[in-house]
């Protein structure tokens, strides 16, 4: 009897463990389908730096300025860390934030050659200091905003949520104030999240670039928000493939099936355009991929695939965002700092 | 299992079977009370995706019917092996996801939910091992075909 009841068991347990079996190898998510495109792999593209330590999480990029890197951090608003190009050296720098200045997590900080910015989209606030004294005061009450870029002077591009869409704006802090760009970001699916992406200021240009996250475009625009190309990634993904629901309970409208990412990061210098690529391509094995970030790269003056780079993982960790000042790539690894030379 | 008398067996496999009903309903009841929560979360899943939907519907269903059939005394030895087989199944999806998957996802809402992955695949194996002790120990009847 007791052995019968045991056969029974183990018999219930494989079933069940068959039904999971049968229902992963049916599942969408874990099909790999072919991606239909190739990616060009250039040796020695990238050659590895110095890494620094900050050992402390929260960081992000700031700004570029005389051969230093500024970054700021989420939970020091009045501090920034000014990095030498080589990550030698850092240094603190104190920022004068008027007293009862209340932030939300998603503040950013923004450094130039002549001014450093505190900016928080969800106040909204933007404060503005000079980078020889950095004492910051508000200069202007901008609207609600969830991304910001300086474009020199007292120019930024913004984007806002107006009329449950996503726009781009540019922003003065003078009292021309904000001036819708006409239809740049074109809705797929909801407006909000299918035309969600990444803000990038090519620098020493007038050019700005808009990457969205879940399809295969980006455009090109000058700091006037006038459309000079529309780019295409290499992947095929031209569609978001997103699907949003709202949630009563919680009054909260969310992603409702898992988000087809096509680029994460992007950043650009003054040539090229960098996309950290969320794709498979049809040349390369998801083995591969494992223990690297691919880095696509576009031609900032028309658009134009280049080539794509590996950026290894460091200690376990994926690359979390990067910038290009000239021909160094810094990326953030967490709390890990690392610097790569380009050879192009 | 001659160590327990009849008692005490029976005593233990009520406790057993009132913890899983306690589980199940508790699960169900937090599923079916914010259905569209759960249905969402459901389909951000990677495993279940395509099926949200279905599944949404099914798994408070099912549980619901093992806790009732577990209450009833005819059907409890049966019940038992269909909850021994629930959480396995749960287990194996929870071992897929965290092996297989290209992602984890947030933890599925309602029960528990503050647990981690880990947790909960420990949890599931806990009642894993009350099924199977309730099975085995489960006194043999003369209407009992096994």
């Amino acid at each position: 009897m007791m052995f019968k009841r045991i056969l029974l068991l183990v018999v219930c347990f494989l079933g069940s463990v068959f039904m999971v079996i049968l229902l992963c190898f049916f599942s969408d998510g874990f099909r790999h389908n072919k991606n239909n495109f190739i990616r060009l792999l250039p040796p020695s593209k990238v050659t590895p730096g110095n890494i620094l330590d900050f050992k402390t999480q929260g960081w992000n990029f700031a700004g570029y300025s005389s051969d230093s890197i500024y970054l700021g951090n989420l939970y020091t608003p009045d501090r920034l860390v000014k990095v030498d190009s080589e990550l030698r050296d850092t240094l603190a720098v104190k920022l004068g934030i008027p007293n009862r200045t209340k932030l939300t997590k998603g503040y950013t900080n923004l450094v130039d050659d002549s001014s450093v910015y505190t900016l928080d989209g969800n106040r909204p606030l933007l404060l503005a200091g000079n980078k020889s004294n950095r004492v910051l005061a508000s200069a202007s009450k901008p609207p609600f905003f969830t991304q910001a870029i300086h474009t020199g002077g007292n120019s930024f591009v913004l984007r806002v949520v107006q009329a449950g869409q996503n726009k781009l704006v540019t922003y003065r802090t003078d009292s021309v104030g904000f001036k819708m760009a006409a239809k740049l970001l074109e809705k797929q699916v909801d407006g909000i999240f299918c035309t969600d992406g990444n803000l990038v200021k090519v620098p020493n240009s007038n050019k700005i670039i808009y990457v969205y996250y879940y399809r295969n475009q980006f455009i090109c625009t000058d700091d006037n928000l006038n459309l000079l190309y529309k780019g295409k990634t290499i992947d095929t993904v031209s569609h978001a493939h997103i699907k949003v629901d709202y949630i009563k309970s919680l009054n909260e409208t969310t992603i409702s099936s898992p988000p087809l990412y096509v680029n994460k990061q992007s950043a650009a210098n003054e040539k090229y355009l960098f996309i950290h690529s969320a794709l498979i391509a049809d040349n390369e094995v998801a083995e591969s991929l494992e223990k690297v970030s691919v880095i696509d790269v576009y031609a900032v003056k028309d658009g134009k695939y280049q080539f794509s780079f590996y950026l290894p993982d460091f200690r376990g960790n994926k690359i979390k965002d990067f910038r290009v000042y000239g021909q160094s790539l810094y990326a953030l690894y967490d709390h890990y700092l690392y610097k790569y030379q380009l050879n192009f | 299992m001659k160590v327990m008398n009849l008692k005490a067996k029976t005593v233990t496999i009520d406790g057993i079977s009132a913890l899983f009903i306690l589980l199940f309903v508790y699960a169900a009841l937090t599923k079916v009370m914010d259905y569209q929560k759960f249905r969402i979360e459901l389909g951000k899943s990677p495993l279940l995706n395509s099926y949200a939907k279905i599944i949404a519907i099914t798994i408070p269903g099912i549980e619901l019917l093992i806790s009732l059939l577990i209450a009833i005394k005819q059907f409890q030895y049966y019940a038992l092996y269909l909850a021994f087989s629930l959480m396995a199944v749960f287990s194996a999806y929870i071992v897929a996801i965290l092996k297989f998957s290209p992602y984890v996802p947030c933890s599925c809402g309602g029960i528990l939910q503050n647990m981690t992955w880990t947790q909960h695949l420990i949890f599931n194996m806990f009642f894993l091992g009350l099924g199977v002790a309730a099975i085995l120990l489960y006194p043999k009847r003369p209407k009992n075909l096994l």
